[in-house]
């Protein structure tokens, strides 16, 4: 059943469409053209001073190892996290989904961890993993497992996958537990008649059932762990041991804010755009491809 | 804003009386007025405030260091900047680059307010100043010291505080066997390690008197005592005796507050939180030294200072010059001195030391000894280099590698020279 709307005035859509493209002009075409016209230039904070460099930024950035580094870490950081917050965040979504008695405050629980500030998130992670006060820490080094983020860069970033993936589990299990209980109980319960056991229905019937959803939060919690971990790298780990976990993100925000190299900035979040731009639209031509909408 | 412009021009014309202008001027600032810093500074423009009334001073607190610094640039860029900043140590070459800075020295001379400058702690000054006089007015300076868990050391069996760094490794040992597995750490390495071994033991950092002479300077730590520093700290960490807390000051006070850190080398401003939180006897001492360094020379400050920024009516700078001098006064600093960070001037210690004060609180006077214990060198002058801040994290990085035993000491300098050199070709070119 196909319903089609038309309208009768030719520029009344395009008035509808003008709020929308407004804001997308001013909170993204706009920046992103201002910062690919910084990305050309060698300049001073207060902006006495601006040379045009064409190229150089970019050609800095493809020349230094820390980059290539940075986004090596950036890829392994964003994979890992992506898939830790989505697969707990499925797995207590099918418990929960299960669940008779007390699945409110089950919910409750599972959704906390969204409402806290990153900050503290990353204040509270410190204190549990620091390798000289931390209590988790101080336990893990009691049963011999010599723990220290501080100096070991495959701690550094466990420490902040954890972390990462802590805060978005919330998320993405309201998505999967509305996604699973959009899916028809007889469908289900068909599959259960025809012999297939749990894990059985999950793949087959549950998992295809939910592609939409999935699809979605892999792109979101992608360009989750791209941008919005910011807060929580700057409070746990500042980027270290060594720009170990020196995501993208956060090299833009102290090459630019906290050193003021104005032009090496801008040059980093137009690659950066590009990257995510790109990845994006592999997700919607490769991934969206097996993603059925029913 | 023309509109307020002209309301206002009409209300002070038609008020009879002829009222009293008070001319507010705004000061950016980077201390939270939740914490005690931030109540102190607040509470010294409220005193202000009501000692006169043609000037209100109007503190708006910005955010972090970096934020303050931020807001300023974007909004005089604007043309909306306050006429009093407060900025990091590390933002003095931004700063005095600018071209944006009112200099305190003509600014004090044109409001004509008469300033002694040599009563003045002459590096504290030094490092503000331009080739003309002082650029900024310092406002909270500070130095790295040693602070010692007292009856930690009683257990270790070891008598008085380490004077050279061949006995802190001593004592380190001593700790250790006592059951203390942390031993040594330290807040801020770079500023500890680097810069004040370097400024006690008069060690070049950069070329050109670290970079006070000229924008051309190039690092040369890899070169100097520094290297045998890092490389015996190495040692230390290997040997067990040394821990690295991170790269700022929370992770160290944490581990000294926690008995487990004994001796943690620190901001003598970390007072306020170490006296806050500390359940043991504490104490303090200068840095260690070479055992072979009969004079040690000034150590380098840190911290930040107040600058005024162009582009203000005059009266606003009259009211900044006034302030200043009313931070400055000896009773001001002497109040400022209480919170951990140093009085500026002569005056302000001479009154400390006439008031008894540093028989209450002798590690209060170490820090303005370490300071101004002989006049500055050509490499104990200051420091004036291009993207500090990113220079700062480029040796945080290669000093990490070395403490994670993944690079000797002279390899991870030598990267970081390298690395930090190209950021000052960089800056150099931005500042023409």
């Amino acid at each position: 059943m196909h319903k089609r709307a038309f309208f009768r005035s030719k520029s009344l859509p395009y008035l509808l469409l003008l709020p929308q493209m407004l804001v997308l002009a001013v909170f993204f075409f706009w920046p992103a053209g201002l910062a690919i016209w910084q990305s050309l230039y060698l300049a001073d904070p207060f902006g006495f001073n601006s040379i045009f460099v064409g190229l150089e930024n970019f050609q800095m950035l493809f020349d230094s190892p820390e980059y290539w580094a940075s986004v090596r870490v950036t890829f392994i950081f964003s994979a890992l996290t992506t898939a830790l917050a989505m697969g707990i965040g499925l797995l207590l979504a099918v418990f929960a989904d299960r669940a008779m008695r007390g699945v409110l405050i089950f919910k409750s629980a599972a959704i906390w961890p969204y409402a806290v500030a990153p900050a503290v998130a990353g204040a509270l992670w410190i204190f549990l993993f620091h390798p000289v006060f931390g209590s988790v820490a101080g336990f893990l080094k009691a049963i011999g497992v010599p723990w220290n983020p501080l100096l070991n860069g495959n701690h550094a970033m466990t420490l902040v996958v954890i972390a990462g993936a802590w805060k978005q589990i919330s998320y993405n299990f309201v998505f999967f537990l509305a996604g699973l209980q959009a899916i028809p109980k007889s469908l289900i319960e068909a599959a259960a008649i025809d012999g297939a056991g749990p894990a059985r229905r999950l793949w087959r019937v549950i998992l295809p059932l939910m592609s939409p959803t999935i699809f979605f939060l892999i792109v979101v919690n992608t360009v989750y762990a791209f941008f919005d971990t910011f807060g929580i790298i700057h409070a746990v780990t500042g980027g270290g041991p060594a720009g170990a976990t020196n995501i993208l993100v956060f090299k833009v925000y102290t090459d630019g804010f906290e050193n003021q190299d104005i032009g090496s900035s801008a040059a980093q979040s137009v690659v950066l755009m590009a990257i995510v731009i790109a990845l994006t639209v592999f997700q919607f031509r490769y991934v969206e491809r097996r993603v059925s909408y029913a | 804003m023309k509109l307020v412009r002209i309301l206002a021009a009409a209300a002070v014309a038609l008020s009879a009386a002829p009222a009293f202008a008070t001319t507010e001027i705004q000061w950016w600032h980077a201390f939270s007025p939740d914490g005690k810093l931030g109540q102190t500074l607040v509470r010294y423009t409220e005193e202000f405030n009501a000692s006169q009334s043609d000037y209100k001073i109007v503190p708006v607190h910005k955010g972090s260091y970096y934020e303050t610094l931020n807001s300023a640039i974007a909004a005089y860029r604007a043309k909306k900047n306050p006429a009093i900043v407060q900025v990091v140590g590390r933002g003095a070459a931004t700063m005095i680059q600018s071209g944006a800075v009112y200099p305190v020295h003509q600014l004090m001379k044109d409001a004509g307010q008469d300033v002694n400058w040599d009563r003045f702690i002459a590096p504290v000054l030094a490092a503000f100043s331009d080739e003309n006089g002082p650029a900024a007015m310092p406002f909270n300076t500070s130095t790295p010291i040693m602070w010692y868990n007292v009856d930690a050391l009683k257990k270790a069996g070891i008598e008085g505080a380490p004077k050279t760094w061949d006995e802190l490794g001593e004592a380190g040992r001593k700790l250790k066997a006592a059951g203390y597995e942390c031993g040594i750490t330290s807040a801020w390495q770079i500023w500890v390690h680097r810069d004040n071994y370097s400024f006690a033991e008069n060690q070049p950092i950069a070329t050109k008197g670290n970079g006070m002479d000229g924008l051309d300077a190039e690092y040369v730590f890899n070169s100097t005592k520094f290297v045998n520093h890092v490389q015996r700290i190495q040692d230390w960490v290997k040997e067990g005796i040394y821990t690295y807390t991170g790269r700022t000051w929370q992770g160290g006070h944490e581990a000294f507050y926690a008995e487990k850190c004994p001796i943690f080398l620190e901001s003598s401003a970390g007072y306020g939180g170490i006296s806050r939180n500390a359940k043991f006897q504490f104490a303090a001492d200068f840095l260690p030294l070479e055992a072979e360094t009969a004079e040690p020379k000034n150590q380098f400050l840190g911290g930040a200072a107040l600058w005024v920024m162009q582009g203000r009516p005059d009266e606003e700078y009259k009211g900044a010059a006034a302030f200043f001098a009313f931070l400055a006064s000896p009773e001001m600093q002497l109040d400022w001195h209480v919170t951990g960070y140093v009085p500026i001037t002569l005056d302000a210690y001479d009154l400390a030391k006439a008031e008894g004060y540093y028989n209450d609180y002798p590690h209060q006077e170490i820090a303005i000894k370490a300071l101004s214990r002989t006049p500055p060198t050509e490499h104990t002058r200051g420091m004036r280099l291009g993207f500090g801040v990113q220079n700062t994290e480029i040796l945080n990085e290669e000093l990490e590698k070395v403490w994670a035993l993944e690079k000797s000491a002279q390899e991870a300098l030598d990267d970081a020279v390298k690395r930090a050199n190209q950021n000052l070709r960089r800056f150099e070119r931005t500042a023409q």
